[in-house]
């Protein structure tokens, strides 16, 4: 046994382990269902989802603990998780070697060079991290304003950090220096004591879009599971499930031609751990400045860190192919320093950090000015049960997709653009691809949240039962009625699916009587006897009218009561024995024919949103009921009603 | 220090060892996990057992409010669905507080009856998206109740079904008796491969239900000449209006060419009988009946003009039957008279067992 066989198994394990909790992410307590499995215990373990939530909300949500661990372990190791743990690093490893294997040792040394676009991960990570952290630094600088105790703090911390730079004599001249640090601090007083941010300087977490562990979940769970079809839990649909499917086949076929090329290109995660290995204790290195330059510790180096010259810390992804290829065991892994040299630096130059920064600080606001987090709101934009206001909602999903996994009605999707650029992939609620609305009694999706975006619920608050009573039921948007495409409002046609489907207790869908002239229906008698009529005017469909829902009435005379029709033929209208006209209508009588119909409306009192009469409209293209944003319980700029 | 290098160590021994260590850890902290159950599932209600497995006298259990059950495990329809039929929603179950919430207008009927509880569940053919059909169970407590529900809401369309002793087939559904079951399984269209696929798992569902004896001893007092088929009836309370007759049977026979409806109730004895029909014909004459004299003579029998229609009211030991709004006095005595006759024939006892 040796490490890279230890590593194999480890990488096996952990992506075994991985696609188990993706299996069992749907709701039961069979063996092979959620019960208590940790399913979420990859996002956990990621340091960039809680570091990125902490920005975006001061806060570090309990789970995101794990990712402490994580933190400590590269910082002592160097970036094993990325080498072990990391299931779509495994997934990339195990397609690149499949890709390479009988390649000559030339070509695979040159595809395992280092490239100088593998700094763009960093920036990537600062770009992101930076989106994530607009808010913060917003508030910063309004600290002078808002809080002096703590801009005293801040100043404190300053002035230690000015006087270490002097002691370093990291700046040139102390004058300048001094002049330098007055600026900043007078520029800090002015800025926080007059400037009023627009609201639209905040910030967004968008780390889920390439964070690794997030795209792996939700491309296993949105695409691959599904196209597994009925071994994994039979049919599951998402809309735009193409577009996440592009981004993971597009990076693992990518792998083909570059090893793990999504981890030295693009991933944010690499990135930020290649940051916190700078120091650690442990690192490849050489023991010798100079060696037979064989090439084979490159041969298969996954990480494109060059041992053979000076090593790159930072992209070195401790795969260990390179310490037990090395012919003349000179390549070891210690506390000893590459004997070589070493780039601990990541790459990045300060223009390009600036750029990245600021671009990504400014996208956030960019993006926000389309005004979709404000009163250009989207309506469709109906969130699952549990879900925050949309500004918080967006500061911690990670788009990762577990709700829309473990949902057991395939109602909680994917969003496009419905939330705008930033709400990509983020759960919105598609009442007509599901196999239902949203269940009542169902409060999966809250549960199984890793950053609280949906926050937990219990079933007493989902229902406003017990302690919840006097706050109601969660409302997660509002059905209307489209009477222009509703059966009995449009057509006249008897439908009443949606109120008979209404789950809530007492219903919220009711209907009211209405008496409505049917098409054609104004005629005069011709002929008639107590039950049967014969009128004029076009011919009748045979038996149309028996159906218990039609009546007839007499538009003149003093008799004018409806006669609930029972029979018809192509011109004659009879009416029972008991409802017989004594005497007879006389000829030239105007009647009415009429339907009696039941007409849906809904009480937005009692609608909370659930989509289960969307859902069974037999309008079956766009609903003639459909639910939209209003009156969610997430938001109370988007009430409806009065409520306490 | 040197941890690995390329010859092997005991250092590199030991990392490996404790690396497979740490896996063994996980793997045992990740099976120790999964016992605490996630809230989700935990608010998942544990559904009841089988209703095909459950003694008829046993008392349903009923969940406050319609409860859908997310897990579709042993406790739903999933037991009685033949291969290719998947569930297609969950478990809902309701009680006399909820069934409003499911049928609505109809639940007024189902509550005089003698409701206990509804089940009911969607089960798909094939993708579901058009295929499917919802399998409906009322427990109404008694087999006469199950019939009464089942009786008075026959469609005019139906075709007869071998399936139990009350069982019709529509286009597309499906209605019998089973015990004290009501069931109804209505598909979303009309499909031969739905119609085959429902009455399979209305068959399994038949075969593993209790169902006692399925006779109902009222509907062999109704002579069988000229009976139109398929129009047995049961009024559990207040039939024709008139409060006092609950339990009443009711028959249409041909006659003249038009059908004639007639009734019968059993009580408990003579007495009780004739203070039946004696408060009934009083009820008619209060209504704006007029007794006339029958064209024959009619034991124990009276005969009333109501509205241009004919009531008869005959009473034969412990029964009280006769015709409820016949198109002609003779049709109406007709029938009546072959009623009574054929009760008398039957020698049901003067008081009930």
């Amino acid at each position: 046994m040796n490490i890279v066989t230890v590593r194999r198994i480890a990488q096996v394990f952990f992506f075994a382990l991985f696609l188990w909790f993706c299996i069992v992410a749907t709701v039961g307590e069979k063996f092979w269902q959620l019960r208590g499995w940790p399913v979420n215990w990859f996002l956990d373990l990621d340091p960039l989802a809680a570091l990125g939530t902490m920005l975006t909300t001061r806060e570090l949500y309990g789970g995101l603990l794990w990712a402490v661990l994580t933190v400590v372990l590269t910082i002592f190791l160097g970036r094993v998780f990325c080498g072990w743990v990391c299931p779509f690093g495994a997934i990339q490893q195990f397609v690149g070697w499949l890709a390479r294997r009988g390649r000559k040792h030339m070509e695979k040394v040159a595809l395992n060079k280092y490239n100088r676009w593998q700094v763009a991960k960093y920036y990537l990570l600062i770009a992101l991290l930076s989106a994530a952290a607009v808010g913060l630094i917003s508030e910063l600088a309004l600290l002078p304003g808002r809080n002096a105790a703590l801009w005293a703090a801040a100043l404190v911390l300053l002035v230690a950090w000015f006087a270490w730079l002097v002691v370093k004599r990291l700046v040139g001249s102390v004058r300048r220096a001094l002049s330098w640090f007055v600026v900043i601090v007078f520029a800090w007083a002015v800025v926080g004591l007059v400037w009023k941010p627009p609201p639209v300087l905040t910030q967004s977490l968008q780390t889920g879009l390439f964070d690794p562990i997030p795209l792996v979940y939700r491309s296993v769970n949105l695409v691959l599971v599904p196209l597994a079809g009925g071994a994994l839990h039979g049919e599951r649909y998402y809309v735009g499930a193409w577009t996440i499917g592009a981004v993971f086949f597009g990076a693992v076929f990518l792998t083909l031609l570059v090893p793990r090329f999504y981890c030295r290109f693009v991933c944010p995660l690499g990135a930020m751990f290649g940051a916190l290995v700078r120091w650690a204790p442990f690192r490849i290195g050489k023991r010798v400045p100079q060696c037979t330059d064989c090439g084979l510790c490159e041969t298969d180096c996954e990480g494109a860190c060059e041992p053979t010259g000076k090593f790159r810390v930072a992209e070195c992804v401790l795969c260990f192919n390179c310490v037990k290829r090395c012919a003349g065991a000179q390549l070891v892994y210690g506390t000893v320093r590459s004997a070589a040299g070493e780039i601990t630096s990541a790459g990045v130059t300060r223009r390009g950090f600036l750029v990245a920064a600021v671009s990504g600080a400014a996208s956030v606001p960019a993006l926000r000015l389309s005004g979709l987090t404000a009163r250009n709101w989207p309506a469709v934009l109906v969130r699952p049960p549990g879900a925050l206001e949309e500004s918080e909602f967006l500061d911690r999903c990670i788009k990762c997709g577990q709700c829309m996994r473990v949902c057991p009605t395939n109602v909680v999707q994917p969003a496009l653009l419905e939330a705008g650029l930033e709400g990509l992939w983020t759960p919105i609620l598609n009442f007509r691809i599901g196999t239902s609305g949203c269940q009542l009694t169902c409060v999966a999706c809250s549960n199984v949240c890793p950053t609280g975006a949906l926050r937990p619920l219990s079933l007493e608050e989902r229902l406003g039962v017990g302690q919840f009573e006097a706050a109601g039921p969660i409302r997660l948007g509002t059905a209307f009625i489209d009477r222009g495409r509703c059966l009995p409002w449009a057509m006249d046609a008897p439908c009443l699916v949606c109120q008979e489907n209404c789950p809530v207790s007492p219903k919220a869908i009711y209907s009211r009587g209405e008496f409505r002239l049917i098409r054609d229906g104004e005629r005069r008698v011709r002929a008639a006897t107590e039950t049967t009529i014969v009128v004029d005017g076009p011919e009748l469909r045979r038996g149309w009218l028996g159906t218990g829902e039609f009546y007839l009435r007499a538009m003149a005379g003093d008799d004018q009561a409806r006669r609930p029709i029972v029979d018809n033929t192509a011109d004659s209208i009879v009416v029972g024995e008991d409802a017989a006209w004594r005497p007879p209508l006389a000829p030239g009588t105007p009647v009415a024919i009429e339907i009696y119909i039941e007409l849906p409306s809904v009480d937005p009192s009692k609608c909370v949103g659930c989509g289960v009469c969307e859902h069974e409209c037999p309008v079956s293209g766009l609903r003639a009921i459909r639910v939209t944003g209003e009156n969610a319980t997430r938001n109370k700029r988007h009430s409806l009603t009065a409520r306490s | 220090m040197v941890v690995l290098q390329r010859q092997k160590t005991a250092t590199e021994l030991a990392v490996c060892v404790g690396v497979l260590l740490c896996l063994g850890a996980v793997a045992g902290w990740v099976l120790l996990t999964q016992r605490n159950f996630n809230p989700a599932v935990r608010v998942s209600p544990t559904p009841d057992p089988p209703l095909g497995v459950r003694s008829a006298s046993e008392p349903a259990s009923v969940h406050p409010g319609p409860v859908a059950n997310q897990g579709l495990n042993a406790g739903d329809f999933a037991a009685f669905a033949p291969a290719g039929v998947t569930p297609f929603g969950p478990l809902e179950q309701f009680d006399e507080e909820t069934l409003s919430d499911k049928i609505n207008g109809k639940a007024d009927l189902y509550l005089t009856s003698g409701f206990k509880q509804l089940r009911c569940q969607r089960f798909a053919v094939g993708d579901g998206e058009e295929d499917w059909f919802e399998f409906f169970v009322y427990d109404m407590g008694t087999l006469p109740q199950a019939f009464a529900v089942y009786s008075v809401q026959r469609r005019p369309e139906c075709k007869p079904l071998e399936l139990t002793e009350f069982a019709y087939a529509t286009k597309n559904a499906l209605y019998f008796v089973c015990g004290p079951f009501y069931v109804e399984v209505v598909a979303a269209q009309p499909s031969e491969q739905l119609q085959k696929a429902m009455l399979d798992m209305a068959s399994r569902f038949v075969a593993a239900t209790p169902a006692g004896p399925m006779r109902l001893v009222e509907l062999e007092l109704f002579p069988p000449e000229n009976k139109v088929p398929y129009s047995e009836t049961l009024n559990i309370s207040s039939a024709f209006g008139f409060e006092g007759f609950s339990n009443v049977f009711t028959v249409k026979y041909e006659a003249d060419g038009k059908h004639v409806l007639a009734y019968l109730t059993a009580l408990d004895d003579e007495g009780k009988a004739a203070a039946l029909a004696h408060a009934y014909c009083r009820f008619l004459l209060a209504n704006g009946a007029e007794e006339i004299p029958p064209e024959r003579a009619l034991e124990n029998g009276k005969v009333f003009s109501l509205l241009g229609t004919y009531e008869v009211v005959v009473q034969v030991g412990r029964v009280v039957g006769g015709v409820h709004a016949a198109h002609s006095q003779h049709a109406g005595e007709q029938v009546a008279r072959a009623l009574a006759t054929h009760v008398a024939g039957r020698h049901i006892g003067a008081q009930r067992n």
